[in-house]
Parts: structure tokens; C-alpha cells; sequence
């Protein structure tokens, strides 16, 4: 309730500035609605968006549970995206189904080694993991580039893009692209939606969930009870990328087909801003991350239907959205801690 | 001879909460003499000399020093006659990468523009280092000096500064043997110079040595101000540890369970960090053996290498373990809970619990492998609710609906929840680590009760306790530490004034 009191009053702020800035409120809703829902396809785009979010707050959320703050969430799905695009080009042979399974299994298994390498480096050396994820962040776009415009680049095309993938490795069937024609909206979204629920099960309903969030709240008295927090930590990043890692589903096998450089709508890190106002709910993620997607589809167009506002004003809504969500749920929590009563200290005379 | 007083304490009170940390302290320090302050942990030593530092506000009374009022109410630490008191911290205030004459030039008041005349200071503080007989190098990085170099800094900043009474607070905890020894060289050498020491310490070899005058705290009273000389260094300890006859009305040990033939633990040259010598005890079913000692003398680096808590990667405890019967290696924290060795932390707030989550939740945190409480990984919450339920009862934990949050509870209460969870399940051997500490009588009670109701099923107990009267109550066996090893071992019919000054006073066995 405080996180959707936070959000409006956050909305609200947003059509203030706009009208400070000198756009009309009216206007200003209208670009962004229209810009988002007008057409199927604007409503298509919007949800693609919304399904990387889904897939990178939930990357971010499950390390947060584990007391872990996963900035890697970009390094691990691009490391994804170009896997799934280097195998899409170079091995477009494979019969249909073992396809299926290498350009599907092999980009996230990359993707939670890429997670687990920050994991490894925290549990064993005690790097911090803030560090390490940012820095294999830019490691990964540095492998990505290279494999793009060395190995797989697209002869046909001006842009710093890869080759297609081999149309052997697309969705078959799949009906809600059909659905969104043209736009690239695809049943990635489907198992986005599955993903956030069955985290939301293990999270509350398994041992292993109750261990993870022991761990994240107060990892000395994990220890104690006998649940090891070092391979919790670990398991926690490499699963964090394997989440990250589905986006490749998203861009690569289900709508885009190739891997374009700087296609990533700043994913990974927007995955924290979702994360943050699901207050790492899984369940929450959901309309956490459509929101973004609004945003991250009516910014382009702000630049160009209003007068005074530019697409950086996109930005600068969901810094104050963040902001306001948490400064609610902050006033909750305000309530006086209760500390172990000195009365019951006892006096031993 | 008796010179005026110098330093008086008045009637200082001050509560936290409803537990008086000093109470009604009066008592006096004659100027150019060393006063040692002693008494066990939380007798009120800390309270008292942060009232007079000037970081802490008394209740009531005052503190004068000749003849001048110190207004204890406020905060106020630049004060003319607080200038005069300085005090050397048990964690050295120091920043490492200075040099250790700056670390005395940041504390000089001057225009903050004025560029630092090196030169002068480094004059300034060679003499002072001649006056004093304290030598230091005043260009190496402070985080080269060695621990007794750093303190000897600590101390010439205070009289660079001025200071006239010099507070030290356990001074010698961080010095080695033969660094000790020059310290109280120092001390004896700072009185002859006509500055007065204050002491905190429980080491009474110290006191002993180069005290004139000692005052005795316990539960924030001051039991007794003396000369030195008139008391000899068992009385001391006796004193400081108190004889409190009142509550041992049902100190005698009810009954014993002990079953000699069964051995649950066995340790044999078990080694690990920081521990002066390899370590071998026996525990049979159904005893409690009290592990007696002042905190910090290597108490919690045992547990934790009992308890294989993953700690740093090298320093892996080494030796024999058994448990049961089974010998163990490799073992981890998960490994041996699940064969039966489970254990109360020392600090219930942050090893114990998880202070936003609710009571189910802290219950099951060490019973998830439990068949009852989770079938192929997945929690079964109404089986969960009706145990919870059932201790609830049993243990006569106050909640005030069914499943609140641990923070809600009363430490008694929070305590006795740590109890149920961990005397859950059949242990076969339990490590109990301050069982009772912040915790009302009737909770003592019991959670005492309850540990001897498992013994009595034969699950062998280790106690660690700073409070002596729950050990002799308890225990069947006594074991003291001190200075990171196990100095005495000590049967029934305990003699508390023995055990109580082998706590203290090292080199004396039995």
C-alpha cells in the first residue's frame, strides 16, 4: 500500500515538473499513454521492454535476498545475447530440436558462470561483489564487441551488428508475436511471468528459499544454524545470472534474431531501479517492470510530441518514482526498533 | 599519610532504562596516585568514566575536581577542568598512515589556514618525550609502531595536551608479557611526575604491583575503597567476584546425571586459532561441564572452532573430534547440527536471531533439514505452527499473539525461544554460551530447568558463563580460562574463592 502511495505521489511530482517546464499536464499524460498503449504495436514494444525488466529485476532480487547487490545483471545478459548470437550464426545446421536446446541452455549457463565468477571471487577471496559485477560488466561489452565486429558481423549492414541468426532458431509457433504483429513483444514473456511466481514459491514456500533470505538478513545467525552462507552467496550470484542471462531469449531468439551493440536499454541497471520498487517482491517485479517499460517506450517520444521536454525527462521520472517509493515504505519502517529491553537486565543482588 | 582529596565522585547515578549502571558512586582520588577501578564486566566502570570523560551524563551527583564542580549533567568536553582529564581507550584512537607526530599536531588549536610548523612540534615533543622517559620515534607512520608504541603515543598526546589525570582503560589487554612490564614501569614513572592515574582493569597481578589505592565496583555500587596494602590479592578477587550469599539458596547442584560410560565429546589435541595450547577434553552423556573465565580470554575463538563456524579459510580448526562416537572430519556447522551438536551464541541479537522475522521463522532457522518441518524442501507451515505452539507453552514464552516478530519480544523471552530451538530435537550435545545473560529470574529459571531436563535424557552440555553463580550452580565439572588456554579444572565441592582467583591470577593451579 505504501509503494503504491509512493508511486502516485511520485507520478504526481513527475506532472508537476512537466508543467514547471511549461507542458501541459493533459499533453504530457497523453504522450506518455499514447506512446505506450496507442496501437498494438506500441502496446507490443512496451511489453518487450517490460520482459527484459522482469528478467533483470528479478536477476537483481534474488542476490538482494542473499544480501547481495547484483550490478552485473548487464555484464551477464549480454555475455548471453552474444553466445546466443554466436551460435545462431555459426552452427545454423543443427536439427531442431538439439538447436533449440544449445541456443536456449547454453547462453544461461554462460550467463550464471559470468554471475557465479563475481560469487566465487566474494566467497573465497572476499572481493566485494559490487566491484567485481561492475567490472565484468564492462568485460563482457569489451568480449561482446569483439566477437560482433570480428567474428560474426553482418556484411550486409552498416550498423555494428552480427550476422542473422539461422531462422532454425526462432519461437516456432509463437503466438503472441503473432498476436503483437510486427512488433517484438514474444513468448519470452510467457515464462518472464512463470519465472516470477515460481521465485516468488521458492522464496516463501522452500527451505531453500528460507535459507537464502536467513542468509541475506542476518548471515552470523545463518551461520550458527548451520546453513553454509558461503555457498548460498554463490549459488545466489550464478542463479542472479542465469536470470539475467534470459534476456537473450527475449532479444535474440524471439524478436531482434541478431545481436546489435548497445541494443541493451541500459537493461541490467534498470533491473535494480525494478527491483528496488518491487521491494524485491517477486510478484511485484511484475508491475514494477511494466512501469519501466512505459517509461523506457514513452521516453522516445516525449522528445518528439511535446514541446519542451526531452527524452532524458524519462530518466529523471524514474529517479523520482524510485525515490518517493522509497521514501513511503522508508516512514513504515521509521517505527521506533525495539531493542532487548535493559529491564530485564539482571541485577544479581 | 592522607593528602586532600583531588578527584571526588559524589553520589553519581546514572540508569539506563531501568537498570542503574552506577549506583550512588562515591569515593575519592588523591592527587599523584595511582587508583585502580576494578569489577567484572558491566559492574559500571565504562559508565562512570565516561560520565567523568564527559561523553556520558550522570542522573545525579556531581564530580569535583579540587574543589571545582564538574557539572555532570551536560555534555560538555572542553571545559576548563575536563581539559585536565584525559583518557587512553582500550581500541586505540589512532589513524594508521600519519606519522605519529601529526597525530598530535591534528589535536593543537590554531588558525586551520596556519601551515604546521613541524619543526617546533617535533622540539616540543622531544623534550616532552625526555621529561617523561618516554621515547617514541616521531616520523615513522603510526601504523608501523608496535601495539606498546602506539599506546606510549596515545599517552604522550594526553600530556602534550596537558592532561592531569590520565584514564587508562584495560590497558595491558593488548601488550605482551615483557611490554606489560615497562607499561607499569611508565604508570609508576607518569605518578612520580605528579600526574594521577586511574586504572580500569581485572587484572589484579597489576593492581597489586603498583596500585596505591583500589576501588572496587560490582553491579554499579562501589563495594569498598582501600589503600592497597591493606587487602591481599585473594581478598581482591573475592571482592571483585562477590560472594553473593543470597543467591545461592538453590546453588547446590540438585542432582547429578552424569553417565561416566557414555562419552558424547571428545577432543583430542584439538588446535585452532589463537589458542596458547592444543586442547582435550571428554564430555559424557548427560554432564555439564561450566567453562568458567572473564570474557576475552579466548572463550569465543573455542566455541567457534567447536562449532567448525566457517571462519577464515587457514585458520581450520585441527585434532581429533568426536561426537557420539563418530570421529569427524571435515566437518561444518550444517554437519554437526545434524548429528546433534547444537548451540546458544553468546550474542543472542546477532548470531541468535533474526530480529524482523517472526517467532516460526527463528524457530525452524536451525531445524530446516527436519523431516517434520519440511518434506522435500518444501516447508510445511501448519506442522511448523503447532510445535511453535507447543513451546510456546512449554518454555512459557509471553507472546501476545501467535506468531509476532522476535523483535517484539522481551530479551527473557527472546532467550527462552533460543532455548526451545535449540534444546529441540534430541541434541547430544549442547554448547550453552551465556545462557542467561539480560535475562529476568523466572526465564533463568527456566531455561535452566529445561537444560537439566535434557541432560537428563543424556545429552552432555558445555556452559560457558561469565556469571560464576550459574556455573557452580549448573555444572558438574569446572574448567577455568585464562589467557587463551585452560588454566584449572575443578571437581565438586567447589571452592568459589579458588576458582574466582585462578580467573584472575595466573600461574596458580590446582
Amino acid at each position: 500500500m505504501k509503494s503504491l502511495a509512493g508511486l502516485l505521489f511520485g507520478i504526481l511530482i513527475c506532472i508537476l515538473l512537466a508543467n514547471f517546464a511549461g507542458e501541459s499536464a493533459i499533453n504530457f499524460i497523453r504522450t506518455i499513454g499514447l506512446s505506450a498503449f496507442g496501437s498494438k504495436y506500441d502496446l507490443g514494444l512496451t511489453l518487450f521492454y517490460t520482459t527484459a525488466f522482469i528478467f533483470t529485476g528479478l536477476s537483481v532480487c534474488w542476490s538482494f535476498h542473499a544480501g547481495l547487490f547484483n550490478i552485473g545483471a548487464e555484464g551477464q545478459l549480454t555475455i548471453a545475447c552474444i553466445t546466443a548470437a554466436y551460435i545462431g550464426t555459426m552452427m545454423p545446421g543443427l536439427g531442431s530440436g538439439t538447436s533449440m536446446l544449445f541456443i536456449f541452455i547454453i547462453p544461461l549457463l554462460l550467463a550464471a558462470v559470468w554471475g557465479g565468477i563475481a560469487g566465487w571471487l566474494k566467497v573465497k577471496k572476499g572481493s566485494h561483489e559490487v566491484i567485481i559485477t561492475m567490472m565484468l560488466n564492462f568485460i563482457a561489452a569489451a568480449i561482446a564487441n569483439w566477437i560482433t565486429l570480428e567474428k560474426i558481423k553482418n556484411p550486409d549492414s552498416q550498423n555494428p551488428e552480427s550476422r542473422p541468426i539461422s531462422d532454425a532458431f526462432y519461437f516456432s509457433n509463437d503466438f503472441i508475436q503473432n498476436y503483437f504483429t510486427d512488433s517484438p513483444v514474444n513468448f519470452s514473456i510467457l515464462i518472464a511471468v512463470v519465472l516470477c511466481f515460481l521465485l516468488y514459491y521458492i522464496l516463501n514456500y522452500t527451505t531453500y528459499g528460507f535459507k537464502l533470505k536467513a542468509t541475506g538478513k542476518n548471515a552470523k545467525t545463518a551461520q550458527w544454524s548451520g546453513i553454509l552462507t558461503q555457498r548460498i552467496q554463490l549459488q545466489a550470484l550464478t542463479f542472479s545470472g542465469l536470470l539475467a542471462g534470459f534476456v537473450a531469449w527475449n532479444e535474440i531468439v524471439g524478436s531482434i534474431h541478431k545481436f546489435r551493440l548497445g541494443f541493451s536499454a541500459d537493461y541490467g541497471f534498470v533491473g535494480i531501479a525494478v527491483a528496488l520498487l518491487s521491494r524485491n517482491n517477486p510478484i511485484l517485479i511484475l508491475p514494477s517492470a511494466f512501469l519501466f517499460g512505459v517509461l523506457q517506450k514513452g521516453a522516445s517520444d516525449l522528445d518528439i510530441e511535446t514541446e519542451f521536454i526531452t527524452r532524458d525527462f524519462a530518466r529523471i521520472m524514474e529517479a523520482i518514482i524510485i525515490l518517493s517509493v522509497i521514501g513511503f515504505s522508508m516512514i513504515k519502517f521509521n517505527k521506533k526498533k525495539s531493542l532487548p529491553k535493559s529491564s530485564e537486565i539482571k541485577n544479581d543482588l | 599519610m592522607q593528602k586532600a582529596a583531588y578527584l571526588v565522585f559524589n553520589q553519581i547515578t546514572k540508569a539506563y532504562e531501568s537498570v542503574l549502571a552506577n549506583d550512588n558512586i562515591s569515593f575519592e582520588v588523591q592527587k599523584g596516585s595511582i587508583h585502580a577501578l576494578v569489577g567484572e564486566n558491566g559492574a559500571g566502570k565504562s559508565t562512570l568514566m565516561k560520565i567523568l570523560f564527559g561523553l556520558e551524563t550522570a542522573d545525579l551527583g556531581f564530580i569535583s575536581l579540587n574543589d571545582k564542580k564538574i557539572d555532570t549533567l551536560k555534555l560538555e568536553r572542553k571545559t576548563s577542568e575536563r581539559k585536565k582529564i584525559g583518557m587512553v581507550h582500550q581500541h586505540f584512537m589512532l589513524a594508521g598512515p600519519l606519522e605519529a607526530w601529526q597525530h598530535i599536531a591534528v589535536e593543537i588549536d590554531s588558525n586551520p589556514f596556519k601551515p604546521i610548523g613541524k619543526r617546533k612540534i617535533l622540539a616540543d615533543l622531544n623534550k616532552l618525550s625526555e621529561k617523561y622517559h618516554l621515547p617514541l620515534d616521531w616520523e615513522e607512520k603510526i601504523e608501523n609502531l608496535p601495539v606498546g608504541f602506539q599506546q606510549r603515543l596515545e599517552i604522550l598526546k594526553l600530556l602534550y595536551l596537558d592532561a592531569e589525570i590520565l584514564i587508562f582503560d584495560e590497558p595491558t589487554a593488548v601488550l605482551t608479557l615483557i611490554e606489560v612490564e615497562k607499561f607499569l614501569q611508565q604508570l609508576l614513572h607518569l605518578k612520580r611526575s605528579g600526574k594521577t592515574i586511574i586504572l580500569i582493569t581485572h587484572k589484579l597481578k597489576e593492581v597489586k604491583a603498583i596500585a596505591d589505592f583500589v576501588t572496587v565496583l560490582r553491579a554499579g555500587k562501589v563495594i569498598e575503597s582501600f589503600a592497597n596494602q591493606e587487602k591481599s590479592i585473594e581478598d581482591l578477587a573475592c571482592l571483585m567476584m562477590g560472594e553473593k550469599t543470597e543467591t545461592f539458596l538453590n546453588r547446590k547442584k540438585a542432582e547429578s546425571f552424569t553417565q561416566k560410560e557414555r562419552t558424547v565429546l571428545e577432543i583430542k589435541n584439538f588446535r585452532f586459532r589463537n589458542m596458547r595450547t592444543p586442547l582435550s577434553l571428554k564430555i559424557s552423556a548427560g554432564e555439564i561441564v561450566g567453562f568458567a573465565g572473564v570474557e576475552g580470554n579466548g572463550q569465543n575463538q573455542l566455541i567457534e572452532a567447536l562449532m567448525h563456524l566457517p571462519g577464515e579459510q587457514k585458520n581450520k580448526p585441527e585434532g581429533e573430534f568426536r561426537l557420539n562416537g563418530t570421529a569427524i572430519k571435515q566437518a561444518t556447522t550444517e554437519s554437526l547440527r545434524k548429528m546433534g551438536l547444537h548451540a546458544f551464541p553468546e550474542d543472542r541479537w546477532d548470531h541468535g536471531m533474526i530480529a524482523d522475522d517472526s517467532l516460526s521463522e527463528n524457530f525452524i532457522i536451525s531445524h530446516l533439514e527436519n523431516k517434520r518441518f519440511q518434506s522435500k524442501g518444501i516447508l510445511n507451515f501448519s506442522e511448523i505452527g503447532k510445535v511453535l505452539k507447543e513451546k510456546i507453552r512449554e518454555f512459557a514464552i509471553k507472546v501476545d499473539q501467535i506468531n509476532p516478530k522476535m523483535s517484539s519480544l522481551s530479551g527473557g523471552n527472546q532467550q527462552k525461544l533460543v532455548a526451545a530451538r535449540e534444546l529441540f530435537d534430541n541434541p547430544k550435545v549442547l554448547i550453552a554460551v551465556h545462557p542467561t545473560r539480560g535475562v529476568d529470574f523466572r526465564s533463568t529459571q527456566v531455561i535452566h530447568e529445561k537444560i537439566q531436563d535434557s541432560c537428563r535424557q543424556g545429552m552432555g552440555c558445555l556452559l560457558f558463563s561469565s556469571d560464576l553463580d550459574e556455573i557452580l550452580k549448573m555444572s558438574d565439572r569446572v574448567f577455568v580460562m585464562l589467557n587463551h588456554k585452560i588454566v584449572a579444572e575443578f571437581h565438586p565441592e567447589f571452592d568459589e574463592r579458588a576458582i574466582a582467583k585462578s580467573m584472575s591470577i595466573e600461574g596458580i593451579q590446582h
